[in-house]
């Protein structure tokens, strides 16, 4: 059974082809190009360069957030036309639990995947990698950096792009309870993606390429906006 | 050739399948009106998620209604602009997915190409060159169409678009959304020569709208109060009569000048109703041809966009799978 997988949620671009649990290939840009312009060219390469024709592929997949809004639906768009176009099923995938699951020597650790969610928040959540699968422990949401370090009370290792921004901020919050990943922060690569949706069909089935939509966490700004204007107004 | 159009641009999602540019298969378009309603416009963010939420089943609605499978598709054409980019970006990702998977050959298309092309989709077709008039609530341009990748143009507006100022006005007169309707609505009870509205600009081929707006709020604030509903019928006639003539005027004008003897006039404005009496009118006088779209092809839809691709597709253009949307995409700018 062959997954073909991407993510496009942030500013790398990655895709990636499985047979199984077996990577047959990935293409990872940062080029800096955009990914509407990168994306299936690096999918028609891929499936060149591995031999594996679409027609072969059982499974399409990418991250369905959190992200750029943006950066998801371009994935989710192509996912859907891809699924749809070849008649097979679609598998959406967690950008935190790829994040999570990338971070592989960490069994039995707590995992904190961050995003940078801009307007001071991150996006982030919990993850504890069990039997090559991260468990989610605390869901993926958004929050300022003061409230995620108030959810730790163990030892975490931090990963992923928001440490560019909140790394230091982290570490002196947290002092020894932060484990910071070292090196420059991981990206989403879909060679995870791809395992993780792999795995997560055998377990759960797979979704509709119809209803198949990002998950973004977050409300739009008009609808943040609207929302607080509805909670803050005085009584008459 | 059987052609699916992909539309995205702003907050309708459509698909449609036409045969040979002409012959409408399926037309099927999701509407997000009700959606941005409370925030008194589109909101791009929110538009951009009812689309890639509404996508999938309405092409599979466009499918199933044409009673084509999808591997009876021979070509794909998609509005790539100009638009909102996080909606274009939906309708063209998908596009792009399908084309690829499928083996067919892709096409992206320029939204205002496509209004233009919805005259192909009526029972009364024009040849080329002609002069066409693109009125919508984003766009008032005149131009010279020698064909569908030839166009340059002639005139357009210098301020708000004709759709704009009947928007603005029905806020004004507190009469409702959207105000195109609502004015052509409530005008077929009034006499348009009741108020002597401004025309701007009338040596050139350019348009300006702002200044008939302007004397409306002028003569709202030297009344201090609303019009009655006896007056409202005539003001709303006497304001459609001075955008509508101006228009019609302006276009014939440009044919003239040309030596164009078709008019093709097409968006959203198109479906209102004195300017197609007006236009029917001023041609039987002047000589010249007119061809308006059926009033339900005037709005956005993706069978005016299967129709310029087709036209386009035939005539060997193709996109590759790195084509982006673009939010501005002037008329006459080759790519």
């Amino acid at each position: 059974m062959k997954t073909l997988s991407i993510d496009t949620s942030g500013r790398t671009l990655s895709a990636a082809l499985h047979d199984e649990d077996r990577l047959l290939g990935e293409i990872t840009l940062a080029s800096g190009r955009h990914h509407s312009e990168t994306l299936l060219p690096a999918v028609e390469a891929l499936t060149a360069l591995t031999r594996v024709p679409l027609r072969e592929v059982d499974l399409f997949a990418c991250t369905v957030g959190p992200g750029s809004f943006t950066g998801l639906r371009i994935g989710a768009a192509t996912v859907k036309g891809l699924a749809m176009a070849m008649g097979k099923p679609v598998r959406g995938v967690s950008t935190l639990a790829a994040l999570a699951l990338g971070a592989a020597a960490t069994e039995g650790l707590l995992v904190c995947p961050l995003l940078d969610a801009r307007r001071g928040q991150v996006y982030w959540g919990l993850y504890m990698n069990e039997g090559g699968r991260p468990k989610n422990l605390v869901p993926d949401g958004v929050s300022d950096i003061e409230a995620l370090a108030g959810c730790i009370e163990e030892k975490t290792l931090f990963v992923g792009e928001g440490l560019e921004t909140y790394g230091t901020i982290i570490r002196r919050i947290l002092g020894d309870l932060a484990r910071i990943e070292e090196g420059p922060p991981r990206t989403v690569r879909a060679a995870q993606v791809g395992l993780l949706a792999y795995r997560d069909y055998l377990e759960e089935g797979a979704e509709d390429p119809l209803t198949f939509a990002p998950r973004y966490r977050r409300l739009s700004e008009a609808e943040e906006k609207k929302a607080a204007r509805t909670l803050t107004r005085p009584r008459a | 050739m059987i052609v699916l159009g992909i539309e995205s641009s702003c907050d309708e999602t459509a698909a449609a399948v036409v045969r040979d540019g002409t012959v409408i298969l399926s037309n099927v378009v999701a509407s997000q009106i009700e959606v941005h309603g409370p925030y008194g416009g589109v909101v791009p963010e929110i538009a951009s998620r009812k689309h890639i939420e509404a996508i999938g089943f309405v092409i599979r609605e466009a499918l199933d209604k044409a009673e084509v499978d999808r591997h009876d598709i021979e070509g794909i054409a998609v509005t790539r602009g100009p638009g909102l980019v996080g909606s274009l970006l939906v309708g063209l990702s998908m596009a792009k997915a399908l084309a690829y998977a499928l083996g067919i050959p892709l096409v992206g298309v320029n939204h205002l190409v496509g209004h233009m092309a919805a005259v192909f989709l009526g029972r009364d077709r024009p040849a080329f060159p002609f002069v066409c008039l693109i009125v919508s609530g984003g766009h008032t341009t005149l131009c010279a169409v020698r064909d569908f990748e030839d166009v340059s143009v002639l005139g357009q507006t210098r301020d708000d678009a004709a759709g704009e100022a009947f928007d603005k006005a029905a806020k004004l007169l507190g009469i409702g959304y959207p105000g195109g309707i609502v004015i052509d609505r409530l005008a077929r009870r009034g006499d348009g020569r009741v108020v002597p509205f401004p025309r701007a600009m009338r040596q050139s081929l350019d348009f300006s709208f702002s200044g008939l707006k302007t004397s409306l709020v002028n003569l709202l604030k030297r009344r201090a109060c609303p019009f009655t509903e006896e007056e409202l019928p005539d003001v709303a006639a006497s304001y459609q009569e001075a955008v509508v003539e101006v228009l019609v005027e302006k276009t014939l004008r440009a044919a003239e000048e040309t030596a164009m003897e078709r008019v093709v006039v097409c968006g959203g404005v198109a479906a209102n109703s004195r300017l197609r009496d007006l236009f029917a009118e001023r041609a039987a006088v002047s000589g010249v041809r007119v061809y308006i779209p059926p009033a339900d092809l005037c709005t956005d839809n993706a069978a005016m966009v299967a129709a310029a691709g087709d036209y386009l597709l035939r005539k060997g253009r193709r996109d590759g799978l790195d084509l982006n949307a673009l939010s501005r995409w002037p008329l006459g700018l080759a790519l």
